[in-house]
Formats: C-alpha cells, sequence, structure tokens
C-alpha cells in the first residue's frame, strides 16, 4: 500500500492566499488500485505528479488477479478502479455477462492517441470492436543470437523458416539448440507463423472464431517443429528449464526466437550470455510471404472498473500510465506507445552490453509485423497447447499428428465460452 | 433399587451427556459454521443465476454436464483415487505392521522420519516433488536415466499424471497415518499377542492373522478418508504450472474445475452445482462403504 501525504496544512493555506477557490472546488479523489510489482513505481510517479488524486496501490500478484477479483466483484467491495492486467486473456475474461468489470474506453481515449500506439498494440485490448484497456508493453517474437558464436560456426542469420530449419538440420546433430519446442509460447508462435487459422476473430462477426488446423499453413510449421525436434535442435525441455539454462550458458544456443523482453529479462540475466554477445534480427517469414507475421508472448495492460466512482480520473491514470513519455522513459519493458518506445530505446541503444547498437531498431522495426490475431480470447490457447500437444510429446507424440486432437480442443473450448465457431 | 438410587443414577447420566455434547460443542460448531452452512449456502446458489440472481432451476447443473471437459476430470479424478486409495491402504497398511514388530525405540524414530514429508504442506510437497521428477536435477536421476527418462516431459508421461499426483498425495498424507496406526496397534491387548506368540505364530502371522484383523476398521477409515480428500484433488495438479507453462494442469481435476468456474469465468452458480454433485458423491460413497461394512457395529 503506498499513500502519498501531502503537507495539506502548507499546500492548503498557500492555495487559498493564491487562489479563489478554483482549486479547492476541485475535490481530492482516492483511486484503488491493483498493481503488479514492476508497475509499482509508475504508479507512485503517478500520485506524486497529480494533486487531485490520490492513489491506494495495492500489489497483487499476477497470478492471483483474477480470482481476487472475481471475490471482490461477488462481495461487491473493495473493488478496484484501475487494474494492471498481466495477461492479454484478461481483456476478454472481464468484459463478459458473468464478469462484467471493464471499462469501455472506445470513446473515452482520443482516437488520436490511440493512433500512437504501434500497429496491432492494442489489438489484445479489443473485443468485438470496443477497446477495453491500454497496452502497456509490446512483446512481438524476434530472433536473438550469439553473434561472435554464430561468426565462429560460419551461419548466417536466417531470414526465413526454410533457412531456419536448414540451420538446424546442420546444427542440431553437433549439439546446438534453437529454441524450445515444448513450451506454450514459443510453439504457439511458430504454428501461427504463416497464418494458421487458430482460433483467429473473423473480420466484422462478433464472437466469431475460425479454428481450422487442417491447412498448409499450419501443417508446414508442424512439420517443421517435429522434423527440429527429431534432430535435435529443438529442445524437449522448456527455455527456463535447467537442461535449457544450462545449454545456453554453455554455448550450445546460438541462437533462439523469443520476445522482445527475451534479451533483457532471460538471455542477460539467466543465460548470462557475457556482454558484446547479445544481438537482434527481424522476424522470420514463410518462402509463401511477402513481409514476417510474427506472434507476441506476454505484453500487459491497464484496465479500468466500468462502474467507477470517478470515471474520468481513472481513464487519465490509464492514459497517463501507458502513455506519458516521461513515465514510459524508465518502464521495465518496450513500450507500446510508439512515442513512448522512442524515448525508452535511447537506453537500449547506448547499452554496451549488445553487440550491436541496433537491437533497439529491431524491435520496434519488427513491431509492424505483429499478428493481427494477437487477441484476448475468453480461453487459453496456451494452456490447450500445454495440455494437448506438449504433453504428447513427452511420449514420443509430434506435433502434427496431435493437430487434430488441438482442433478438436479449441472448438470445444470456444463453444463452451460462447463463440460461434467457423 | 430403591427409588432414590435410580432418580441419582439417571441424573448422572443426564449430566454425562450434557457433558459429552458439551464437548462436542466447539466441534459442532465449527462444523456448521465452516461445514453445513457453506455447503446449503453452495447448494442453493447452484439453481440461481448468481450474475442477476434469479432462480433457474437445473441450468448450472446442465452447463456442468454439457462442458466437454467434465468428464475427462472424473475419469481423470477416478483414476488418481483409485492409485493413490490402493497405494495409501497397502503401503501404509503394511509399513505400519512392519514398524510394530520392530523394537520400539527403532519403530518411533522410523514413524518419525515417515511424517516429517506429512510435516511439509502439501503445496511445498509439490514444488518439491517437480524437482525430484526432473532428470536433470533429481537426486534419483541414475534411476530415471535407467529407465530411459531424460526430460521432466518424460518422467510425467511415463509415470501418466494421475500416477505423479498419487505419488505426491502420498508422501504427504502417508506419515500421518502411519503415526496414527502406531498407536492402534500399541494399544492392541497385549496378553492376545503373547497367546499368539506363546501358540507359536510367527512375526507375519502374528501380523497378519492377529493384528490386522484387530485394526481393519482404522484402515476402512482411513479408505473412506482418503477417498474423500482424493476427489477433491485441487493443490498437486493446479501447481503444475510451475514447472512451466508447458505442464500447466489447469481443468485436470473436478475440484480445479469448479476454481476454473468460479475464479476465471466468474459464475459461481456453475461452480456450486459442480461442487454440490463433489461432495454429494462423497457423502455417499462414504455411507455405502459404512453401511456396507458394518463399520460401526461393535463386536
Amino acid at each position: 500500500m503506498h499513500k502519498l501525504k501531502t503537507t495539506t496544512a502548507v499546500a492548503g493555506g498557500l492555495a487559498l492566499a493564491m487562489m479563489a477557490g478554483g482549486a479547492l472546488a476541485q475535490d481530492q479523489v482516492t483511486l484503488n488500485i491493483w498493481s503488479d510489482t514492476p508497475r509499482l513505481s509508475m504508479f507512485e510517479l503517478y500520485d506524486q505528479t497529480h494533486d487531485n488524486v490520490t492513489l491506494n496501490v495495492t500489489t497483487v500478484a499476477p497470478a492471483d488477479l483474477i480470482a481476487k477479483l472475481q471475490l471482490a466483484m461477488q462481495a461487491k467491495s473493495e473493488i478496484p478502479d484501475v487494474v494492471f492486467l498481466s495477461d492479454i486473456g484478461y481483456t476478454a475474461q472481464l468484459s463478459t455477462r458473468r464478469s462484467n468489470y471493464l471499462m469501455d474506453l472506445t470513446d473515452k481515449v482520443p482516437q488520436a492517441l490511440q493512433d500512437e500506439f504501434y500497429p496491432n498494440g492494442n489489438s489484445p485490448c479489443e473485443v468485438n470492436g470496443k477497446l477495453y484497456c491500454l497496452r502497456n508493453d509490446l512483446a512481438h517474437m524476434m530472433v536473438w543470437y550469439d553473434k561472435p558464436l554464430m561468426e565462429k560456426l560460419g551461419k548466417a542469420v536466417p531470414t526465413t523458416y526454410a533457412e531456419f530449419e536448414a540451420l538446424g538440420a546442420e546444427l542440431g546433430p553437433e549439439g546446438y539448440v534453437l529454441g524450445s519446442a515444448v513450451e506454450a509460447f514459443p510453439l504457439y508462435s511458430f504454428l501461427v507463423s504463416d497464418g494458421c487459422d487458430m482460433a483467429m476473430p473473423v473480420e466484422g462477426k462478433p464472437d466469431t472464431l475460425k479454428i481450422d488446423l487442417t491447412t498448409d499453413k499450419c501443417t508446414k510449421p508442424a512439420a517443421m517443429v517435429d522434423a527440429m525436434v527429431a534432430n535435435g535442435s529443438l529442445a524437449k525441455v522448456g527455455p527456463f528449464e535447467p537442461d535449457f539454462v544450462n545449454l545456453a550458458k554453455t554455448g550450445k544456443v546460438p541462437l533462439i526466437i523469443g520476445p522482445t523482453w527475451f534479451g533483457e529479462y532471460v538471455i542477460k540475466p539467466t543465460y548470462e550470455w557475457p556482454e558484446g554477445t547479445l544481438a537482434a534480427a527481424m522476424p522470420l517469414k514463410w518462402d509463401d510471404q511477402d513481409q514476417p507475421l510474427t506472434w507476441s508472448w506476454g505484453g500487459g495492460t491497464y484496465g479500468g472498473w466500468k462502474d467507477t466512482a470517478h470515471p474520468d480520473e481513472v481513464v487519465d491514470v490509464i492514459e497517463w500510465m501507458a502513455t506519458d513519455v516521461a513515465n514510459q522513459t524508465d518502464a521495465v519493458t518496450l513500450p507500446a506507445h510508439e512515442p513512448s518506445a522512442i524515448a525508452w530505446g535511447a537506453k537500449l541503444k547506448a547499452d554496451s552490453y549488445y553487440a550491436d547498437a541496433d537491437v533497439f531498431d529491431v524491435e520496434v522495426g519488427s513491431a509492424k509485423y505483429s499478428h493481427p490475431g494477437y487477441v484476448s480470447l475468453r480461453f487459453s490457447v496456451s494452456d490447450a497447447i500445454a495440455k494437448v500437444i506438449t504433453q504428447g510429446m513427452g511420449g514420443g507424440g509430434t506435433v502434427l499428428g496431435a493437430l487434430p486432437a488441438l482442433q478438436t480442443e479449441l472448438t470445444n473450448l470456444a463453444k463452451l465460452n460462447g463463440y460461434t465457431v467457423e | 433399587m430403591t427409588a432414590s438410587r435410580v432418580k441419582q443414577e439417571r441424573r448422572k447420566a443426564f449430566l454425562d451427556t450434557r457433558m459429552s455434547y458439551l464437548l462436542l460443542l466447539p466441534y459442532l460448531l465449527l462444523l456448521l459454521m465452516f461445514g453445513l452452512v457453506p455447503i446449503g449456502y453452495a447448494f442453493g446458489l447452484s439453481f440461481f443465476d448468481t450474475i442477476d440472481m434469479v432462480f433457474w432451476g437445473p441450468t448450472n447443473y446442465q452447463f456442468v454436464f454439457d462442458d466437454f471437459r467434465v468428464p475427462a476430470s472424473v475419469v481423470n479424478v477416478l483414476t488418481f483415487v483409485a492409485i493413490w486409495v490402493s497405494m495409501t491402504v497397502i503401503c501404509v497398511g503394511a509399513l505400519s505392521l512392519m514398524l510394530d514388530s520392530v523394537g520400539r525405540r527403532a519403530a518411533t524414530m522410523l514413524r518419525t522420519v515417515y511424517f516429517l514429508p506429512g510435516a511439509v504442506t502439501s503445496s511445498a510437497i509439490v514444488v518439491l516433488w517437480l524437482f525430484v521428477l526432473d532428470p536433470s536435477v533429481s537426486p534419483f536421476q541414475p534411476i530415471l536415466q535407467m529407465v530411459g527418462w531424460v526430460s521432466r516431459a518424460d518422467v510425467i508421461s511415463g509415470i501418466g499424471l494421475a500416477g505423479v499426483f498419487a505419488l505426491m498425495a502420498y508422501f504427504s498424507a502417508s506419515g500421518g497415518w502411519i503415526v496414527v496406526f502406531g498407536g492402534a496397534l500399541a494399544s492392541l491387548p497385549t496378553e492376545v499377542m503373547e497367546a499368539a506368540r506363546i501358540d507359536g505364530a510367527s512375526r507375519l502371522q502374528l501380523a497378519l492373522r492377529i493384528k490386522l484383523p484387530m485394526i481393519w476398521r482404522s484402515i476402512v477409515l482411513m479408505g473412506i478418508l482418503s477417498f474423500a480428500t482424493g476427489l477433491q484433488l485441487f493443490v498437486e495438479p493446479q501447481l503444475m504450472g510451475m514447472a512451466g507453462t508447458q505442464f500447466a494442469q489447469n481443468d485436470w481435476s473436478l475440484n480445479q474445475m469448479a476454481f476454473q468456474y468460479a475464479f476465471r469465468m466468474g459464475d459461481f452458480g456453475a461452480s456450486a452445482a459442480l461442487s454440490t454433485m463433489l461432495v454429494g458423491s462423497s457423502i455417499a460413497i462414504a455411507l455405502v462403504i459404512v453401511f456396507a461394512t458394518n463399520f460401526y457395529k461393535l463386536d
């Protein structure tokens, strides 16, 4: 909990003396905020820079957020005015008849401000054409690689999936690994990279999803993953499991496809790649694509309570948190708001940790390839992938072989959650 | 017997009964507050649309039956219960009888050792097991690798999720039962044991023919309680996701489904319907076992 204590006596006296009641007419508004730990300092900054609003910030573990919110709504007390949503699925899950929490921001956030976000940056906030939140950070997948190691191996950084698969075929048998095949999100991102209709929203039809995993656009990436698992270039352990971390630390991972936050939050602190090794490249594309189509892994959002007593202040907090340049400059992850991102990037450009100075340029340059289907759904596709595909892989099953079962699971889940399936 | 004597006896009996109710009272109060009232509340809630608070009869039950995940989780839970209860009954029974036949001091020490894993909360045990099951960090690495399991995914699919959860649950609950059985066995009349020994019964015969028939009720009780606990399986599958999202099991057990309904979907009515059915089956099965085995009949 954090509360800003203003020196009311002094400030009040001054205000009384200087202004003709103008400032006094503005009532002090207190908003209840549920935040995660990394966002705490940002909310505190808002509190300090806004005299008319006091923020009562409570830290809630991201995994507990929905459960606590459901309880608060059921009890009809202690409902927060603004929340930080760590999972993009929460937007859809919190704007249903059953849990109707989120405020519709479509007409409250000016269009000009909405346009300052990167393309598809706010797609996880849009449900049936309405805007329910503002995105804090981008998290699209790109290519991270160990520059000296790739040079030593004499390999070029791939730009297409065909090159990526060929690189795996060469390096896999030599004991090198280019990522994980079992972690749900990386697997998810491979599977949808060629436009596979894996629970994708249908333009213009509310609550409608297209689920068809039988097309070439799905089977091709699935077969690639299977081939790379077979030759060892995609590991059957997750990227955070000790086995994988060991490989990454001992120079056995020359290249990995990961989200924008992978460099700063996984490779640097966990994989401990030395200074001057890490470089980044644009997301891969398939031969039949003109440009890459890249999935994302995460990216938090800010949402407000639709029945709050102070809607204007709530919208202001959300806008400020997501788009105030001074605030977002020091944000932990790449801002989804373009002007903020540019200010934020200066730090990255000056960081001597990276082998190239263009890491930030790659991050924002690849933002325009973000998959428009990275939206908020009322069920979790990644959980379904973990349940259907990954578990089968432990017993020797293939991704390709599991696609029919995944199609059934996703269709069932979609119907259960009130979607029309095409 | 004089009239006054009878009166005195009656008065004593009355005081005794009153005393026993008085002693039971705290338990009954807690049972009412945290058992019966919530069950009644959930039962009532299960017939309502909890969003607009309108009565809609069996709609919530219909919703649960129509959920394709429910039959799968019924199978999951029953498989788990079958493995876990038989494991508990056989292993705890065997271990307790064995402990009773070794020296008292050694038995006490071993019982404490067996109890130790149970002293850790079950959520912590799950986390511990996630490491034990990972061949790259497990202390049982050679064994796991001998079977040909090189990653955690291999181990989990090799043992099967039901088996993994049964192992976790066994180690968190068995120690307590071993202690209970230690007490039950220690209270068996020594003259019966001595008579059996004089008649030439071996340790094995003593355990199987004399001690086991004398403690079977406790074993049935353990079976019933384990069964009821097993149906409510929640912590073990729920925490699997801690090993990585690829292991997440959010709808594996029935209790998890009830949790999903309430705290993911926000549908407390559907959650109440599933929970009501869950507690109903636990009670029904316990009643069948109790009456089919003449559990409370005195010898």
